[in-house]
């Protein structure tokens, strides 16, 4: 490798250190469409979706994912995410693994929005933003998971945690600053009635190693505590600018029945073309 | 193609990865096939690779298939040495993921994506892929990478740069792959118990040929410098000179492929993995797979209504063409068109041009004709009457897709989308009365 990539990868490498180990709490933050603030699409029956949770040991030379201990962190942040949203007044359905993987149905349906989820998040993490946009959906699945547990939308938990080992403590002091380990928490909103992304909540909140691997309870507490800090009430409706242009507003309620109906009677008989299909 | 769970990986190691590449050593040399005693820093790590068969299920990415999982473990155990160590026990996984790839960790854990299982044509290619992966496991390829890596990043620190932390040395480097030697060996070693258990040696690289085709255009080829694994042509090659080389000839005549009988049982998995494909945003591979489903049993309506879902999901995107050929450059721009925009923006930018149009006037009268033949074959299916009304509406024919739909729900009563047709049944009521206001009026004369 010639100097000139080697310099410029040392400085890489210590801007990235310094980075991984040292990230500062950051405040929480969301992005919500101007429907969801008004309460329009906000849906007041969730279920929220087993959490994924990755967990690293950062060290100076070889991180580890701390494979166990994610469970902990993922029933942890179900549980708390699930009372935190029922004081303030929601209807919740918290789906632990076990629950999910009983269904076959439910299972197949989970693993789908995980999919597409993941796909979505690409893009909206990027510029999140444009989710006042209703610029994002997760396609027709959390409609039929909305529809088979019998709830108005689906939220999705994501969790980083990354805990920095007593070296990196000390390399970071060296050069400057001081390592912290975090707990970064993702919570995105969908409607059950469209697959739209309806907010994305999310925090970052300080944890160390022993915190994050001995008492997850508490730490989850915190991170779901600060992500839903600004969550609204029920019933509640936040002040929000025009929504833009371009976003459906929500369809009047019409009988079903009536919609069959009707198109019988536009249609007209056709049973020769019937029988032919 | 990046698979999903190499995706979530790649989502804590990907500003690390130019660090793992520069670090370490391209030419490891070979592997170890006898005992190798873990240090006390490893004996963590490989209890973390034991632990991610209970995540893969926790999370639901295990895939359940009792006939497929025994075809997969009767091949694994048929070309399994014995273990040399007590910390290796072989089993063998599905992983839920539409994308060919398959990855071993260090403790003799092997697992298959769905979407290699389905893109296979016999047992003899997936020997040749086990065997590839079992002898990742049995080379201790990932335990002797991870002490390179570790060796120079250690040096390196001594020398000057500090090292960056990687989440999970054994999972990176068995998705993303060991040294070109290491994967080259893998290769090369596979064959012959292969042979052993009988399999037709030529069908191993079929497999890589296979891989090879990059129908989404998203695979820029990158220099072979910064490549851990070989280019797929390349292992085609070494892999049929060895063959062709082969001390003492190879009587092919007595070894088997058992194509027949492997296609049977994964079709099921076959149909899942196109619609999965459609799902992720993958139709072109989603079209090919399904035309192969189709090519295979004319008189099955499933691998019809999977065409048909396909080219309703490709729209007015370009189908696969082999002979068509797209720079690096196009390659990369597809990429990043992938992440920058969504599906809705990326259709609705093809549907302003005329091209675009009547490619999507192909595609759907494609589908429709697919959706046609699934219902010729089986009129109960009612999911072939639900993409024939969506074919049908792409293609303007409001009244016919109108009528396709209200079968459907008829058939389908419980159906999970009942709520989304109906509202597209809400609209071409709308439109149709809107039509025949127009006709009264004199507006619109037909």
């Amino acid at each position: 490798m010639g100097r000139i990539r080697s310099d410029a990868l040392r400085m890489g490498l210590a801007c990235g250190l310094t980075w991984i180990a040292s990230a500062a709490p950051a405040a929480a933050r969301h992005y919500a469409t101007p429907e969801f603030s008004r309460a329009e699409s906000r849906p007041k029956t969730l279920a929220v979706l087993p959490p994924r949770a990755e967990f690293v040991k950062a060290k100076v030379v070889m991180s580890e994912e701390m494979v166990k201990e994610c469970e902990a962190l993922e029933a942890a942040a179900l549980d708390r995410i699930g009372v935190l949203l029922q004081e303030k007044g929601y209807t919740v359905r918290p789906l632990p693994p076990g629950t999910v993987n009983a269904d076959p149905d439910l299972r197949e349906l989970i693993f789908r929005v995980n999919e597409r989820y993941e796909e979505e998040w690409q893009r909206f993490v990027r510029k999140p933003g444009r989710i006042r946009e209703g610029r994002y959906n997760l396609g027709e699945d959390p409609v039929e998971i909305a529809d088979h547990l019998g709830v108005d939308g689906i939220l999705v938990p994501r969790v980083v945690a990354v805990a920095p080992s007593k070296g990196v403590k000390t390399l970071s002091i060296i050069l400057g600053g001081y390592a912290q380990g975090y707990v970064r928490l993702d919570l995105s909103v969908v409607s059950g009635e469209t697959g739209d992304l309806e907010a994305f909540y999310f925090t970052t909140v300080t944890a160390g190693m022993k915190g994050l691997t001995k008492n997850p309870d508490r730490i989850m507490e915190k991170a779901a505590g600060s992500a839903l800090r600004r969550y609204p009430e029920v019933n509640e409706t936040l002040p929000y600018e025009e929504s833009t242009e371009g976003r459906e507003t929500a369809e009047e309620e019409v009988d079903e029945e009536e919609v069959l109906e009707e198109l019988e009677v536009l249609l007209g008989p056709e049973e020769e073309k019937e029988n032919k299909e | 193609m990046e698979s999903r769970t190499a995706i979530r990986i790649r989502r804590l190691a990907v500003p690390l990865l130019p660090v793992l590449f520069s670090l370490a050593s391209p030419a490891l040399g070979e592997g170890m096939y006898e005992p190798v005693p873990l240090k006390d820093h490893e004996r963590h790590l490989l209890t973390s690779s034991n632990e991610y068969e209970e995540k893969f299920e926790r999370w639901g990415l295990r895939y359940h298939d009792p006939e497929v999982d025994a075809l997969v473990a009767r091949i694994g155990r048929s070309l399994q040495p014995e273990p040399t160590d007590a910390y290796i026990r072989y089993r063998f996984f599905l992983i839920r993921d539409p994308l060919p790839n398959a990855f071993a960790l260090p403790d003799g854990q092997v697992y298959v994506h769905t979407g290699m299982v389905a893109w296979l044509d016999n047992e003899a290619q997936l020997a040749g892929l086990l065997g590839h992966e079992i002898n990742h496991a049995a080379g201790h390829h990932g335990i002797l990478s991870f002490r390179n890596v570790r060796r120079t990043a250690i040096t390196g620190m001594i020398l000057g740069p500090y090292t960056l932390g990687l989440s999970d040395i054994f999972l990176i480097l068995a998705l993303l792959g060991y040294s070109r030697d290491l994967e080259e060996e893998a290769d090369l070693r596979a064959l012959e118990p292969a042979l052993a258990a009988g399999y037709d040696l030529r069908e191993v690289p079929e497999l890589f040929d296979l891989l090879a085709r990059d129908f989404e255009g998203i695979q820029p080829r990158r220099s072979t410098k910064w490549l851990t694994h070989p280019q797929l042509e390349d292992r085609s090659r070494y892999l049929r000179e060895r063959i062709d080389g082969w001390p003492g000839g190879i009587e092919f005549s007595s070894l088997r492929t058992e194509a027949g009988a492997y296609q049977r049982l994964t079709r099921p998995l076959a149909h899942l993995t196109v619609d999965d494909l459609i799902r992720s945003d993958y139709p072109r591979s989603a079209t090919v797979l399904a035309q192969r489903l189709v090519d295979r049993d004319l008189a099955d309506p499933s691998g019809h209504l999977a065409l048909g879902d396909a080219f309703l999901a490709l729209g007015p995107g370009e189908a696969y063409a082999p002979e068509a050929t797209l720079t690096k450059r196009e390659k990369k721009e597809r990429q990043r068109e992938r992440v920058r925009s969504t599906r809705e923006e990326r259709e609705a930018a093809m549907l302003e041009t005329e091209e675009g149009r009547a490619t999507l006037a192909r595609h759907m009268a494609a589908a429709a004709e697919a959706y046609r033949e699934a219902l010729d074959l089986d009129g109960a299916l009612a999911e072939a009457r639900r993409g024939l009304g969506y074919a049908l509406l792409r293609l303007g024919d409001e009244r016919e897709a109108a009528r396709s739909l209200m079968q459907y729900l008829k058939m389908r009563p419980e159906a999970p989308d009942r709520a989304a047709v109906l509202d597209e049944l809400r609209r071409i009521s709308q439109d149709l009365r809107e039509g025949q206001k127009g006709d009264q009026d004199g507006k619109n004369p037909e």
